[in-house]
């Protein structure tokens, strides 16, 4: 189900497969949204030690919920993943018996992807020198020190637009270079260039 | 051209938008409406880790005339292993002696480039520390979870003067930062912790 008539299934196409019952569609979705989910728990700080039960918690929560009954018009897979994700981190019904129980009943149905996150791939220090490679190849000094400090120093995006003398605009645009300098060394440490 | 503007300036937008969602810079509701576009798009997806990325080991970037960081860099360098080792053989001086007790907070500053701080809770109202005017310090906080910790030092005035995310303890439990050179002032500084539990040290810098 990972395509349909040649184009890759859509959420929504595979949450219809899973209710027709089938797992190869459960399959595609789990590895399709255990990237973003990882991503989402670390900006969220849930600690590290918790992140792959949450992870796994949620998805075995959205399955539950697409083998039983279809998503509605209104619906979608991604809004019924985010408020289950946010249920889950406000954890008012996180009790670890609930987890373990679930965890226990389903863990064999719902494998996150193995695939690994670049951080994972990549060492820390591949990694902080693929950091001061993006930002040394910024052609402006002022936009590396900008860089340096709005990341290392946690100066504030007015207080560094009012000193450096840049509009928010442009703030935007050199961290949007840089980021964009970051990814390509990401995408192509990982045999993926653009 | 004008269409490649145009997507530049679509993109440039969403890349703050990507910032913003990495710093908790978002209401609830801009950060859900966030999280559906993330979990749907793998493009968006790289942008996060990317910005995480870029967030994590912004350290990296030590070294520049730009931060104070490199300022305080090489007197780190020079200066924190032996106030390390001199911080355990005072603790374990004041320990066997008797004098010294375990909950105290201590401050160790004069006559050095770089002070080191312990920050340690004791019971009761908020601890009061004093630290070195006009001199970086590096501050260690004791902490019992190995849990990301957000952690502020604000001035008197309550205004913060900087903030340190998502940080963790070193394997013997200590968050170990580097404070920027701050003014002396009759009134307290307030290095709060936010997460994962609340805690508040008062700072006098003097």
């Amino acid at each position: 189900m990972a395509e349909k008539n040649g184009v890759q299934a859509s959420h929504a196409d595979l949450a219809a497969a899973i209710f027709a019952g089938d797992r190869g569609a459960e399959r595609d979705l789990v590895t399709r949204l255990t990237t973003p989910l990882r991503l989402m728990l670390r900006v969220q700080r849930v600690p590290i030690e918790e992140r792959e039960d949450m992870l796994q918690e949620s998805l075995i929560v959205l399955l539950k919920r697409l083998r039983t009954i279809p998503l509605q018009n209104a619906e979608n897979v991604e809004a019924f993943l985010e408020a289950t994700v946010r249920n889950l981190r406000i954890g008012q019904w996180r009790r670890r018996d609930r987890r373990d129980q679930l965890l226990g009943a389903y863990a064999d149905d719902v494998t996150p992807s193995s695939e690994l996150s670049p951080e994972v791939h990549l060492d820390a220090s591949t990694l902080s020198q693929f950091v001061r490679d993006a930002v040394s190849s910024l052609r402006q000094k002022r936009d590396q020190q900008l860089i340096r400090e709005h990341y290392l120093d946690d100066v504030d995006k007015p207080e560094l637009c009012a000193r450096l003398q840049v509009t928010e605009a442009h703030f935007d645009r050199i961290l949007f270079n840089a980021r964009q300098r970051l990814k390509a060394l990401l995408l192509h440490a990982r045999g993926n260039p653009e | 051209m004008t269409t490649r503007i145009l997507q530049d300036s679509s993109e440039v937008a969403l890349s703050e938008r990507v910032r913003r969602y990495v710093a908790r810079d978002m209401s609830e509701q801009q950060a859900s409406e966030f999280e559906r576009e993330l979990l749907a798009s793998p493009a968006l997806q790289t942008d996060v880790e990317a910005e995480l990325i870029l967030r994590e080991h912004a350290h990296a970037l030590v070294g520049t005339p730009a931060s104070f960081l490199a300022r305080a860099h090489s007197g780190f360098e020079s200066h924190w292993w032996g106030m390390a080792a001199g911080l355990v053989l005072a603790l374990g001086v004041g320990f066997g002696a008797g004098r010294l007790s375990p909950l105290a907070d201590n401050s160790q500053a004069s006559g050095e480039s770089l002070a080191l701080v312990l920050l340690t809770q004791t019971r009761g109202s908020a601890a009061q520390i004093t630290a070195p005017a006009g001199k970086i310090f590096v501050a260690r906080v004791l902490t019992g979870t190995d849990a990301a910790h957000d952690l502020t030092l604000s001035d008197p005035t309550g205004k913060p003067v900087r903030r340190w995310e998502n940080q963790r303890p070193s394997a013997d439990g200590y968050i170990t930062l580097l404070s920027p050179a701050l003014p002396a002032n009759e009134k307290a500084y307030a290095f709060e912790i936010s997460q994962p539990s609340p805690q508040r040290f008062e700072i006098l810098l003097r």
